[in-house]
């Protein structure tokens, strides 16, 4: 029987401390850790980097990526329990996708919106 | 009869008084989409001090107003937004 897949969204939040050369790679470590999972990345958004709200871990800024996934039930789970050993990884959220996902990356626009303000 | 007719009296008294309700501006406009990511929609319903604001001021239904609740602090937990803003610093 072929199991039910849903679709997921990931936020994943990258230390600011990461060189700007490094951090497609880490990006790309986090994208096979939900496709080793059992999930299908269509989609990888990155914001670029953004201040906090709040100090997180005593870092004040990070990199904002968003990974859209469809994956069996099971699969959030088991990313989580290897995102978490990520220290790289400031903090992640795994939530159900309710919009559909953005056709092309939004970085240059979040960056130009920061700066008018 | 007299409930029904005590009834109306209250209603039309209270909307004398409250003015006009505001309707659900995610009802009323189906395009607009609560999502946790989207940061300046989300601040329009938030005071300055970061607090979520009430139905009461939002005007919102009961279903949208939960889903904004929602996305509210899903974006707080992403240090999007913030959980308060300390004002005397």
């Amino acid at each position: 029987m072929e199991q039910e897949r849903r679709n997921y969204e990931l936020a994943a939040i990258f230390d600011s401390e990461i060189e700007k050369a490094e951090l497609d790679s880490h990006i790309a470590e986090v994208e096979k850790i939900v496709n080793g999972a059992g999930g299908t990345v269509s989609v990888t958004d990155n914001w670029g980097m953004r201040d906090f709200a709040y100090p997180i871990k005593k870092k004040r800024s990070g990199y904002y990526v968003f990974y859209y996934f469809d994956a069996p039930a099971e699969t959030p789970h088991k990313i989580r329990d290897i995102i978490k050993l990520k220290e790289d990884v400031l903090r992640h959220m795994i939530v159900i996708s309710k919009t559909p996902p953005p056709e092309k990356t939004t970085i240059g626009d979040i960056e130009n919106e920061q700066e008018e303000v | 009869m007299s409930k029904k007719k005590s009834k109306n009296r209250r209603s039309k008294r209270k909307s004398y008084r409250y003015g006009k309700r505001k309707k659900c501006r995610f009802c009323q406009d189906s395009s607009l989409v609560i999502d946790y990511k989207d940061v300046k929609l989300l601040q329009n319903y938030m005071s300055d001090r970061g607090k979520i604001a009430a139905r009461r001021v939002t005007g919102n239904c009961a279903k949208h107003q939960r889903e904004l609740a929602r996305a509210i602090r899903r974006s707080r937990f992403l240090a999007l937004v913030p959980y308060t803003v300390d004002i005397y610093r």
